[in-house]
């Protein structure tokens, strides 16, 4: 988990995502920072994430990102 | 225009994008926008939809242009359905995107660049300078907007922005900014010479204008609101503030990276149709 933390801190390091249940919700995430999670995941995991699962939902919480990324087979 | 409708409610429109999130339609879109705000396009019958198996597609009629939406499964269904728009479209109307860079498969950028023109582009800059808070000493001569500012701030705003890409707020909406949202203007002898406008949500700022009246400029008005603004938002829960600026405007850019704004390398394109 400690990884994907990273990433986002890297996105957003005035932010603290450990403590926060919807990134979204609470402003700390929007749809620009997610295409850069997205670009950012993808290099750092080496897999490419579907434009169908280009949905907020999958992003909002260290949880949600984890199981998007198990889907594509990688394991935190 | 034929094929599109009307739809009348923030309600029936986020059923057909609940409906359409869960569906291929997806693949493809530029819905980044906040459709709350749209509360009286909407009474006013100036939303529109066309929905076909390919994609959900949104018009929204603004004064003398139209802003398009859209979420596609593919991009030949983009490409089909796009054709029968254009052909159907009886004002310009503008499509904003995002560069292909952001998400490869995205091929969208490209293709739109073959229909539309680029009218313009913008960069993202973001700040959270904690330290612009400190030894702040509050300007007495800012203050909160109220209604009655408002055809006062139109008028400096249509001397100033662009209506295509700077998006002028009109007169609800301007209400709708001045209810909710923070609005400072400063007055001399009762007519507004500066006005900033910024939305908050959560931990984060989204800087939206800034303007002086002709006049007034080169006196410092504009670094005093900035200063202010930074000090008011980041004394509460915000952590950063956001903006949009044009990638041309060299002035501009250099203006917002003096008061602590850097350049966060995100982009996004205004293309147009009809002009």
């Amino acid at each position: 988990m400690d990884i994907i933390v990273k990433i986002l801190q890297n996105i957003r390091p005035e932010f603290n995502f450990e403590d926060t249940v919807d990134f979204f919700k609470e402003g700390m995430l929007d749809s620009f920072d997610m295409l850069s999670l997205i670009s950012d995941l993808e290099k750092e995991f080496d897999i490419k994430i579907n434009g169908m699962d280009i949905i907020p939902e999958n992003f909002n919480s260290l949880s949600s990102i984890k199981d998007l990324l198990k889907k594509y087979g990688v394991i935190i | 225009m034929k094929i599109f409708t009307p739809i009348n409610s923030y309600s029936d429109l986020k059923n057909e994008l609940d409906y359409v999130k869960h569906n291929p339609y997806t693949f493809l879109n530029n819905l980044f926008v906040d459709y709350t705000l749209w509360e009286n396009a909407f009474d006013e019958g100036r939303i529109l939809i066309y929905k076909t198996n390919n994609a959900l597609w949104i018009l929204k009629r603004n004064n003398g242009f139209c802003d398009l939406f859209y979420s596609c499964s593919d991009l030949e269904g983009f490409k089909h359905d796009l054709v029968i728009i254009l052909d159907d479209l009886d004002q310009p109307t503008i499509v904003t995107t995002f560069y292909k860079e952001l998400i490869d498969e995205v091929k969208e950028f490209e293709y739109i660049t073959t229909n539309f023109k680029i009218y313009s582009t913008f960069n993202r800059m973001s700040n959270s300078n904690f330290d612009s808070i400190k030894e702040h000493i509050p300007n007495n001569q800012i203050k909160q907007a109220n209604y009655e500012d408002i055809p006062q701030i139109q008028c400096l705003f249509n001397k100033v922005f662009d209506k295509y890409d700077d998006k002028i707020p009109d007169n609800n909406l301007l209400k709708h900014y001045i209810k909710n949202e923070y609005v400072r203007v400063i007055r001399n002898d009762d007519k507004v010479i500066a006005c900033l406008i910024a939305t908050i949500k959560g931990a984060t700022s989204q800087f939206q204008y800034i303007t002086i009246n002709d006049e007034y400029q080169n006196r410092g008005y504009g670094s005093i609101m900035m200063k202010e603004y930074l000090y008011d938002i980041y004394k509460d829960y915000v952590k950063r503030s956001l903006l949009w600026v044009k990638s041309n405007n060299t002035s501009a850019i250099k203006y917002y990276s003096k008061h602590g704004f850097k350049n966060e390398g995100l982009h996004k394109t205004i293309m147009i149709y009809g002009v």
